[in-house]
C-alpha cells in the first residue's frame, strides 16, 4: 500500500509555504494592480495615462458622467451635466446615453483651446437639455457622457473600447457625438466605433475624406464645402487673385484637403480668378523646428507674387504665426487679405488679438456664428430662430455660462451635432422602436424636410456618405475686439439653403 | 559513561552502549517486519531504568511514539490497564506523524468494562436497531465517562498512574511528556467511538477466531461476558484485547504520516504482571505471524510496528535454567547488540522473538566520566569509588550522592581515610526503607514512590547506604533470607555458604527458585569468579552484607570459624586460612604461609598468598589503615619467631589492608606493599626473587583495572 512517509510537521510546513506563496502570487500582483489601479485612477472609468510626446506628465483619460471634470474650467458644466443625468438616471422616462467625445485635456499639439472645448461641453449640455426637458422635449430622455481620448486622442482605443462596452443595460449608449478634429487618430476612432455598430455625429469634423464611414454623419461642412463657400464669396467681392500657403503636414486631413479644394473652387468658374503662383506655397507643421522658418520665408515670395488674396491651408494656431511673419513683410505697400478656414475659431482670444495686432485683414469660413441668423437675410433663413437665440446674449447659454462667448461657433456646432443624435434617437423609439447605435444612425439619412435638424448652425440633413447638405457656412472677420466679427453666410452652392417643408 | 544530550537538547542519561543504535535499527524496520522483544537483564541498579531513559531522550521527542510502564510499581498493572494506558501515551501527537489511533482496542476496553455491568439482552430488538442500540449503550459509558475524567481512556490513567513514573536520571521534561500525554489525551482523541469506526472494530471482533461468530455486535456482547465470566473467558479477553491493540498498531502503521513503529518502554518486568504482559504480547505477536504465514503471500508480513524494550531484574521462569541453555539463547552484553545479531542467533521456539542483553556493571573509565559530571567532586576518587561498588550503575549513584554531601573532607589525609571508612553508615539523602520485608526503590536510585512525590507509608527515614542499598538489591528476599544470605556473605562462594548455613543437604534445594541461592542467582546477584568458574555473590551486595555482618561480631566470628572449619574437613586449606584471617588469626595465617613458603613455588605461593589476604576484616570503624596496620604488623608484645615470619605477616597485613577499598580507599599501601614484598626477597634467598620483585613493582605502580572481574 502507497504510504506518505515523509515528516508530517515537515510537509504542513512546504504545503503552508506552497499555500502561502499561493496566496501571495495571487494576492500580491492583485494588490499591485489594486494600487497601480488606485495611484492611476482619477475616478469611476477615468485613468491616469501617459501624455503623448510629454514624457514624466499624466492627464486623466475615460468616460464619466459628469462626476468627474477633466480640467477645472469644465467644472460648471460638467456639474450641470451631472446633475441632468441624475435626474435622467432617478427618473422613471426611459433613457439611453449619448457620448460627447474629444480632447479635454489639451497641450500644444492638440488645435484646439480650453475655450472651444468648453464651449463644445457647453453647447453639448444644452443640446441634452432641450431634448429631455426644453422645447425639443423627445424620448427617450439622454444621459449625457463625456469621453476624453487625451490629448491628440493618443488614447483613443482604450476609451473607445470603454465606450463599445457601455452599449449594453445599464449604460444603453447608443451614440457618440463630437469626436474632435480631422485627426487619423479620430478617424480610426471612427471606424472602430462603426464596427461596434455606435452611431455618430462629428461637431468640428471637416476634413473632406471623412465620409462613407458607416454609422457617421458631421454637422460640419466639409473643407471642400467651405473652401467653396469661401471661394463663392470671393468672386462675389471681385477678388482675381490669389495664393494658397499649404501646411503639408502629413497627418493634418483639414489643412491637406482645405487647400486644393479652394484653389479648384477659386479657378474652376472661369474668368480671370487665378492662383498667381505655379505652385502652392508650402511649410510642413508636423516638423518639430523650422515650420516657422518656412512661414517666414514665404512672405519673401508673397512679396513677389503681390496676390489679393492669401489662402492660408493650415490651422488657426499656425495662422497666427503666418500673420507675424506677414506683419514683418518687406513689401509694405502692399496690403494682403487673408482667407482661410474654420480652424481660426479655435484660437483664444489672446491669439485672436495678436492676429488682430498684425494689422493683416484676415477673413475666414467658421462654422457658425450666434450672429447667423440675425446678421444678414441668408442667414435667416438658414439658421432655426428658437434656436439661435439659445445662444445668443440673454439666451440660455449666456445665463448658465455668462463668461463665456459663443463667437467661436463651437458650442452652436457641440449643439448641433447633441442635437442631431438626439433628434435619430427619438425617431428611432417612434412607434415603439428599438433604439440601438444601428436604428439611430439610420434614422440619419431620414432627416429631410420637417425632420430637418434645427440647428443653430443651420437646418440640418445628410447626405449618405454622413457630410450634411449644402450646409451654411459664415464668412467671419478678425476684429479688434478679439473676437469674430460676422460677415455673410455663403454656402457651398453659393446661397445657403433654407428650411425645407414638407408638401 | 557520560550523560548524552537528547534531541530536545535536555542532558538525558546514558543507556548501555550498543542499546541505542539497536532500537534506532528497530524502528527503522517497515512496520511489518519482525522486531526482536529487547529484554535487558540484571539486578536491581544495574541500569534498566537509565536505559529506558536513554531511549525516551533519543527517540521519545519526535522520532517514534513510545510507551513508558512500571510494572514494578506499587499498582498491579493487569493487562488491560496496562494496555490503555500505553493505548494513551501512544495517541500522543509528535510533529512529524499524524495521532494514532486505537478504535479496536478502545472498543474492547469499554464492551469489557467493569462498569458496564451488562450490556443488556438485545434479542428482543429487531436485528436492524440492534447495533445502533449498542453503539448508544456504549457511547453512554463513553459520555459517562468523559464527564467523570474528560475521556474513557483517562480512566486508566487513574487507576493505574502510578505506572508511568519515568526512570531515575530521566529529565524532569520527559516526565511531564508521559505523564501530560496521560492527562491530556482527551484533547487530542476524540470521537473513538464514531459509527464508522465502531462498525469497522466491532466487525474485526466478529471475524476473530476467538469469538463465536461473524456478527459483530454478538461479538461485542460476548466481550462484555467473558469479563464477567470464567478464568478461561478472562484469558482469552486479554488474548483479544492485546490482538486488537496490534491491529491497531498495523492499521495506524500503513496509513501516510504515520510512524512505522512505536517504542514500548517495559521497566520492571519480572513482577507477575509484567511477566503476564510480555507472555500475552508475545502470543498475539506469534498468533499474528502464523496468521501471515498462512495467507499464502510470498512475502507475507509476519511482524508488527511495536519495538519493546523490557527490563527484568530476574530471570523468567519461563526461560528455564537461568544459565539460559534451554531457552536457547546465551545471555551477552549490549555492547554488541545488533539487529543482525538478533537473526543470526534467534533460535526456533518460543525464544523466537526475545533478544536478551546482560547489563554491565561500569569500568573504572565510566564511573570517572560520571564523577566528572559535577565539577565540585574530586576525580581522583573514582578508583575507590569503582573498587567500592565494583562498576554497579546505582550503587555509583548513591556513592556519589553521599560524596557531594558538604562534610567530605576535602583532599587526600588521615580525615577523609576516616570519612570514606564509615561510608556504608553514613546516612543517604533520601533515602526511606520499608522493614517487614517489603521494600521499595532506594533513594538515589529515584524511586518510583519519590518519583511520583508519594512518600512511602511505612518507610523509615535516615537510611544508611548499606540499609538502602540492600533492600532494593535483595527486593523478594524475607528476613531470614537476607539473615541467612547475610552470614553466606561470609565466603564469596554463596553455594558453599548454603551449603554451610542453608537448610538441609549442601546441594539439596540450592538451585530451587524459592531459594536464597536460586534467588540470587535468578536476580543477576551471582557472577561468575575468573579464577575456578564458580558463581560468586557480586562484591558490591556482598561487601555490605559483609559490614553487616561485621557490626555482628559474634555473629561474624560463628560464620568464618563454621566456613573455616568446613574447608579444613574438606582439605581445602587456602580457603580455611581465608576464613581464619578473617577472624584475624593473624599468626596462624602466617605460620601457614611461612611454611607453604618451603612447600610450594614462588608462583602458586602468591597465588595462595592473594587468595588468603582477600579476606574481610572486621577492624574498628574508626580507625583506618593508618592506625591498624602497625599492630597488627607488630602483632602484640611476642616477638616473631624468625625474620622471615615478621616478613610474611608484615606483608600479610599490608596486603589484607590494601584490598579493603573501606581500610585504604586510595590504595596508599601501595608502596608498603611493595616494600615488604622485597623484604621477603631478602629474608628467603631460597624463593623466586625475580617473581616477589615483580610482584612488589606491581603493587608500587599499581594499574586500577577497568573492572571487578580484574581486580587481583
Amino acid at each position: 500500500m502507497f504510504r506518505i512517509t515523509w515528516p508530517l510537521h515537515i510537509v504542513k510546513r512546504v504545503v503552508a509555504l506552497v499555500a502561502v506563496l499561493a496566496v501571495l502570487g495571487v494576492a500580491v500582483p492583485l494588490t499591485y494592480h489594486w494600487f497601480d489601479e488606485r495611484r492611476s485612477r482619477c475616478a469611476d472609468g477615468v485613468v491616469k495615462k501617459d501624455v503623448k510626446n510629454h514624457a514624466g506628465k499624466q492627464e486623466c483619460v475615460g468616460i464619466t458622467d459628469g462626476s468627474f471634470a477633466f480640467a477645472p474650467h469644465l467644472k460648471a458644466v460638467t456639474d450641470r451635466i451631472r446633475e441632468e443625468n441624475r435626474k435622467v438616471t432617478d427618473g422613471k422616462a426611459p433613457w439611453v446615453s449619448v457620448a460627447y467625445m474629444t480632447t479635454f485635456t489639451l497641450t500644444d499639439e492638440d488645435s484646439n483651446s480650453d475655450e472651444s472645448v468648453r464651449h463644445e461641453l457647453e453647447g453639448a449640455y444644452l443640446a441634452q437639455y432641450r431634448h429631455n426637458r426644453g422645447d425639443l422635449r423627445g424620448s427617450p430622455k439622454i444621459r449625457l457622457l463625456i469621453a476624453n481620448p487625451g490629448s491628440q486622442s493618443a488614447h483613443w482605443p482604450d476609451v473607445v473600447g470603454a465606450l463599445a462596452d457601455r452599449t449594453d443595460a445599464p449604460d444603453r449608449l447608443v451614440a457618440v457625438a463630437g469626436l474632435g478634429p480631422s485627426t487619423e487618430p479620430n478617424k480610426q476612432a471612427l471606424r472602430t466605433l462603426s464596427r461596434h455598430r455606435i452611431a455618430m455625429v462629428a461637431s468640428t469634423m471637416t476634413a473632406t475624406d471623412f465620409n462613407g464611414i458607416k454609422r457617421f454623419v458631421r454637422v460640419a461642412p466639409t473643407n471642400a464645402d467651405e473652401a467653396r463657400a469661401a471661394a463663392a464669396y470671393l468672386r462675389r467681392e471681385k477678388y482675381r487673385t490669389a495664393v494658397v500657403v499649404q501646411d503639408i503636414a502629413r497627418n493634418n486631413r483639414y489643412a491637406n484637403t482645405l487647400g486644393p479644394a479652394f484653389e479648384k473652387a477659386f479657378t474652376s468658374a472661369g474668368g480671370d480668378h487665378r492662383i498667381v503662383t505655379e505652385e502652392a506655397l508650402t511649410f510642413d507643421s508636423s516638423a518639430s523646428t523650422g515650420w516657422e522658418n518656412e512661414l517666414r520665408l514665404t512672405t519673401g515670395q508673397l512679396c513677389t507674387a503681390k496676390p489679393q488674396i492669401v489662402f492660408f491651408a493650415g490651422r488657426g494656431r499656425h495662422l497666427t504665426h503666418f500673420l507675424d511673419a506677414l506683419a514683418n513683410r518687406t513689401c509694405t505697400g502692399h496690403r494682403f487679405r487673408v482667407v482661410t478656414g474654420d480652424d481660426t475659431t479655435n484660437l483664444t482670444p489672446r491669439e485672436l488679438e495678436r492676429a488682430y495686432r498684425t494689422q493683416v485683414e484676415v477673413l475666414y469660413t467658421g462654422l457658425a456664428h450666434p450672429d447667423m441668423w440675425q446678421g444678414s437675410e441668408a442667414g435667416r433663413r438658414a439658421v432655426s430662430a428658437a434656436t439661435a437665440r439659445k445662444f445668443r446674449e440673454g439666451g440660455l447659454l449666456d445665463r448658465w455660462f455668462p463668461r463665456d462667448t459663443r463667437d467661436d461657433g463651437q458650442a452652436i456646432m457641440a449643439h448641433d451635432a447633441v442635437l442631431t443624435a438626439a433628434r435619430g434617437i427619438g425617431m428611432a423609439a417612434q412607434w415603439g422602436g428599438e433604439v440601438t447605435g444601428d436604428s439611430v444612425s439610420r434614422m440619419f439619412h431620414k432627416m429631410h424636410l420637417g425632420e430637418q435638424v434645427p440647428g443653430g448652425s443651420g437646418f440640418l440633413s445628410f447626405r449618405n456618405n454622413g457630410d450634411p447638405y449644402n450646409k451654411a457656412v459664415p464668412i467671419l472677420r478678425l476684429t479688434e475686439k478679439k473676437r469674430a466679427e460676422f460677415v455673410e453666410v455663403s454656402a457651398p452652392h453659393g446661397t445657403p439653403p433654407g428650411p425645407r417643408r414638407k408638401r | 559513561m557520560a550523560q548524552q544530550t537528547g534531541r530536545t537538547g535536555v542532558p538525558g542519561p546514558e543507556g548501555p552502549a550498543g542499546l541505542v543504535p539497536l532500537v534506532g535499527e528497530c524502528l527503522e524496520l517497515p512496520a511489518d517486519a519482525e522486531r526482536p522483544l529487547i529484554v535487558l537483564l540484571g539486578p536491581h541498579g544495574a541500569g534498566a531504568s537509565e536505559a529506558h531513559g536513554a531511549l525516551m531522550a533519543r527517540f521519545g521527542t519526535d522520532l517514534a511514539p513510545f510507551a513508558y510502564l512500571n510494572f514494578g510499581s506499587e499498582q498491579p498493572l493487569r493487562p488491560r490497564y496496562a494496555l490503555g494506558l500505553i493505548a494513551r501515551q501512544l495517541e500522543r501527537k509528535l510533529p512529524r506523524y499524524r495521532v494514532s489511533r486505537f478504535p479496536r482496542l478502545t472498543l474492547g476496553l469499554l464492551a469489557s468494562d467493569s462498569e458496564l455491568r451488562d450490556i443488556g439482552d438485545l434479542s428482543t430488538i429487531p436485528l436492524r436497531d440492534q447495533r445502533r442500540e449498542l453503539h448508544r449503550r456504549l457511547g453512554q459509558l463513553e459520555d459517562r465517562a468523559f464527564q467523570a475524567r474528560g475521556d474513557y481512556l483517562s480512566g486508566f490513567v487513574q487507576v493505574a498512574g502510578s505506572a508511568l513514573g519515568v526512570p531515575a536520571g530521566v529529565p524532569p521534561v520527559f516526565e511531564e511528556m508521559v505523564g501530560g500525554a496521560a492527562r491530556e489525551g482527551a484533547r487530542m482523541v476524540s470521537g473513538v467511538l464514531s459509527r464508522h469506526r465502531f462498525a469497522e472494530s466491532a466487525r474485526w471482533y466478529g471475524e476473530h477466531r476467538l469469538t463465536r461468530g461473524p456478527n459483530p455486535w454478538d461479538a461485542v456482547i460476548e466481550l462484555n461476558h467473558w469479563r464477567r465470566g470464567s478464568a478461561e473467558d478472562e484469558d482469552k479477553l486479554e488474548r483479544i484485547l492485546f490482538a486488537a491493540f496490534l491491529e491497531d498498531l498495523r492499521r495506524n502503521a500503513e496509513l501516510s504520516f504515520a510512524p512505522t513503529s512505536y517504542l514500548l518502554l517495559l521497566d520492571s518486568c519480572h513482577t507477575a504482571y509484567g511477566r503476564r504482559f510480555l507472555t500475552l504480547l508475545l502470543a498475539a505477536r506469534e498468533e499474528l505471524r502464523l496468521a501471515a504465514r498462512h495467507t499464502g503471500l510470498p512475502r507475507p508480513a509476519t511482524g508488527d510496528p511495536l519495538t519493546v524494550v523490557a527490563s527484568t531484574h530476574r530471570w523468567l521462569a519461563d526461560w528455564g535454567a537461568p544459565s539460559g541453555e534451554s531457552w536457547g539463547w546465551e545471555v551477552r552484553p549490549p555492547d554488541g547488540a545488533r539487529l543482525a545479531d538478533w537473526r543470526e542467533c534467534r533460535p526456533p521456539g518460543d525464544g523466537r522473538w526475545w533478544y536478551p542483553l546482560r547489563l554491565r556493571d561500569l569500568t573504572l573509565d565510566e564511573v570517572r566520566a560520571r564523577l566528572s559530571e559535577e565539577p565540585r567532586r574530586d576525580p581522583s576518587l573514582a578508583p575507590f569509588v569503582h573498587r567500592f561498588t565494583c562498576g554497579l550503575p546505582r550503587a555509583v549513584r548513591q556513592v556519589l550522592t553521599l560524596l557531594d554531601q558538604a562534610d567530605l573532607p576535602a583532599g587526600g589525609g588521615h580525615a577523609r581515610e576516616l570519612w570514606l571508612r564509615r561510608l556504608p553508615d553514613r546516612t543517604l539523602p533520601g533515602a526511606s526503607v520499608r522493614r517487614r520485608g517489603r521494600t521499595v526503590p532506594g533513594a538515589g536510585g529515584g524511586s518510583v514512590a519519590a518519583a511520583q512525590g508519594v512518600p512511602p507509608d511505612d518507610a523509615e527515614e535516615n537510611t544508611s547506604l548499606a540499609e538502602a542499598a540492600l533492600d532494593l538489591l535483595l527486593a523478594g528476599f524475607d528476613d531470614r533470607q537476607r539473615a541467612l544470605l547475610r552470614t553466606c556473605a561470609a565466603t564469596p562462594d554463596l553455594l558453599t555458604g548454603y551449603e554451610v548455613f542453608g537448610d538441609g543437604p549442601a546441594a539439596q534445594g540450592a538451585e530451587s527458585p524459592a531459594s536464597p541461592f536460586g534467588k540470587a542467582h535468578a536476580g543477576f546477584l551471582l557472577v561468575t569468579a575468573r579464577e575456578g568458574g564458580r558463581l560468586v555473590l557480586h562484591p558490591w551486595p556482598r561487601r555490605l552484607l559483609l559490614w553487616q555482618l561485621a557490626a555482628r561480631p559474634a555473629e561474624w566470628d560463628a560464620a568464618h570459624q563454621r566456613l573455616s572449619e568446613h574447608h579444613a574437613a574438606r582439605e581445602e586449606p587456602v580457603r580455611a586460612m581465608y576464613h581464619r584471617l578473617a577472624l584475624h588469626q593473624i599468626n596462624a595465617v602466617t605460620a601457614y604461609l611461612v611454611r607453604r613458603l618451603e612447600e610450594v613455588d614462588t608462583p602458586r605461593w602468591l597465588a595462595e598468598f592473594r587468595t588468603v589476604a582477600a579476606a574481610p576484616n572486621r577492624i574498628p570503624k574508626d580507625k583506618s589503615y593508618r592506625d591498624v596496620l602497625g599492630p597488627l604488623t607488630r602483632g602484640g608484645a611476642a616477638e616473631p619467631a624468625s625474620r622471615l615470619e615478621a616478613a610474611v605477616r608484615g606483608l600479610l597485613v599490608a596486603r589484607w589492608l590494601w584490598g579493603d577499598p573501606l581500610a585504604d580507599p586510595e590504595r596508599a599501601l601501595g608502596p608498603t606493599l611493595a616494600a615488604r614484598l622485597e623484604r621477603l626477597a631478602e629474608e628467603h634467598p631460597r624463593s623466586d626473587s625475580l617473581r616477589l620483585l615483580n610482584e612488589a613493582e606491581r603493587y608500587r605502580n599499581w594499574i586500577q583495572p577497568q573492572t571487578c572481574a580484574e581486580e587481583g
